[in-house]
């Protein structure tokens, strides 16, 4: 099967980033064709069909990917990440219109389906967390920083009856998460609020809950988590993913391994059901390697 | 002279002593020239010459020539 805007990407890609442009080839042999339909209807959602709009998300792409590679040999040296606070990141991504649109959104986007580990992660979300929500009778999720917006979308798409919650502290990503919902038919389905949970936790429990490399860019991670265990119901579940000894431009708190992370997530009365760790390459020399914690928990 | 320079770095960078550069080098080119080493031959280039590069012109690089050109804009003699 042909994928043309996965073709198109991929020219594009060719010409702008070559050094870039090989990884395709190696996930299209490792994942096959359910990777490809993935990133085409992902391309087709941010581009609506036009070339020029493809060749800003591949820009915002390469330029968001580089970004990080050069933090993590930032973060390799000196041991912290760039910025040192929530407000920080606030005022030098989150609400800044231009990066967010151009850089910030489509790269974390498309790294879902252009980043190994980042796809793993996905597919583990889609085997082991989705397949709980189609299992229930009450299927309705919270997303807690939708970014994206992209793991809602994929939420929803599972059954015609789930229904998603998304908050975050971002109008951009808000704003560019809608747009999402809206190609893919999914706005009657999810309600998207700007809200920080962490001090002004809703009154709604939820059966499924979802916090999607959210921690690592918080002050206090402990106390989103506490607040995420309250709108849990009983039995509920939930969906933790987070950053470890991974520098992104909004990384905030250095989680240095898969243990800390747990020690977070128990001392907030969560229980550990299953766990997995991926890692976004194999190690080279004693540089710290970005990894991906991820946890499902009641 | 500062393209020997710049040949010394990419060939310390993909581990190849005979690697004669171009300026329409791209990494089709270029042995593992992916983006872990992109970053590792900027952040050569930057040590090198003692210039700084930016997101977008880090970016910008689909080629040799485009490194040598952003170098002499930044005061390098190339």
């Amino acid at each position: 099967m042909s994928y043309k805007t996965v073709g198109d990407f991929e020219a594009i890609l060719a010409k702008k980033a070559p050094f870039m442009s090989s990884s395709l080839g190696r996930l299209r042999d490792r994942y096959g064709d359910h990777w490809e339909n993935g990133l085409n209807q992902t391309l087709e959602a941010v581009s609506g069909g036009d070339l020029e709009k493809l060749e800003q998300a591949v820009n915002g792409y390469v330029r968001f990917s580089l970004e990080t590679e050069k933090l993590q040999r930032r973060f390799a040296k000196e041991g912290r990440y760039l910025l040192g606070s929530q407000r920080d990141a606030a005022k030098e991504v989150f609400e800044d219109p231009d990066y967010m649109f151009s850089t910030y959104l489509p790269g974390v986007l498309l790294l879902n389906y252009l980043w190994l580990h980042e796809y793993d992660h996905l597919c583990y979300f889609c085997d082991d967390f989705l397949s709980l929500i189609i299992k229930s009778d009450d299927r309705r999720f919270c997303d807690i920083g939708v970014g994206a917006g992209f793991y809602s979308r994929v939420a929803l798409s599972v059954a015609p009856d789930v229904v998603g919650t998304g908050y975050d502290i971002s109008n951009h990503a808000l704003a560019f998460a809608h747009k999402q919902m809206e190609y893919f038919g999914f706005s009657d389905r999810w309600l998207g609020e700007n809200r920080d949970v962490t001090f002004d936790a809703p009154d709604t429990k939820w059966p499924f809950i979802m916090s999607i490399q959210i921690l690592h860019l918080l002050d206090d991670p402990v106390a989103l988590l506490k607040g995420m265990r309250k709108m849990l119901v009983a039995g509920g579940k939930g969906f933790i993913s987070v950053g470890v000894t991974a520098a992104e431009i909004d990384a905030i708190y250095v989680y240095n391994s898969l243990d800390e992370v747990k020690s977070h997530i128990t001392e907030a009365g969560f229980t550990i059901i299953k766990e997995r760790e991926d890692a976004a390459y194999a190690q080279r020399g004693n540089a710290p390697v970005p990894r991906l914690a991820t946890f499902i928990v009641e | 002279m500062s393209t020997e320079s710049v040949q010394n770095i990419f060939r310390e960078v993909f581990g190849q002593n005979d690697l004669v550069i171009f300026p329409e080098m791209t990494a089709r080119d270029v042995k593992d020239w992916d983006s872990f080493n992109h970053i590792n031959l900027i952040m050569g280039l930057e040590d090198s010459f003692g210039v700084e590069f930016s997101t977008d012109e880090i970016a910008s690089f689909s080629c040799v020539g485009d490194i040598l050109d952003i170098l002499k804009k930044k005061g390098v003699a190339i």
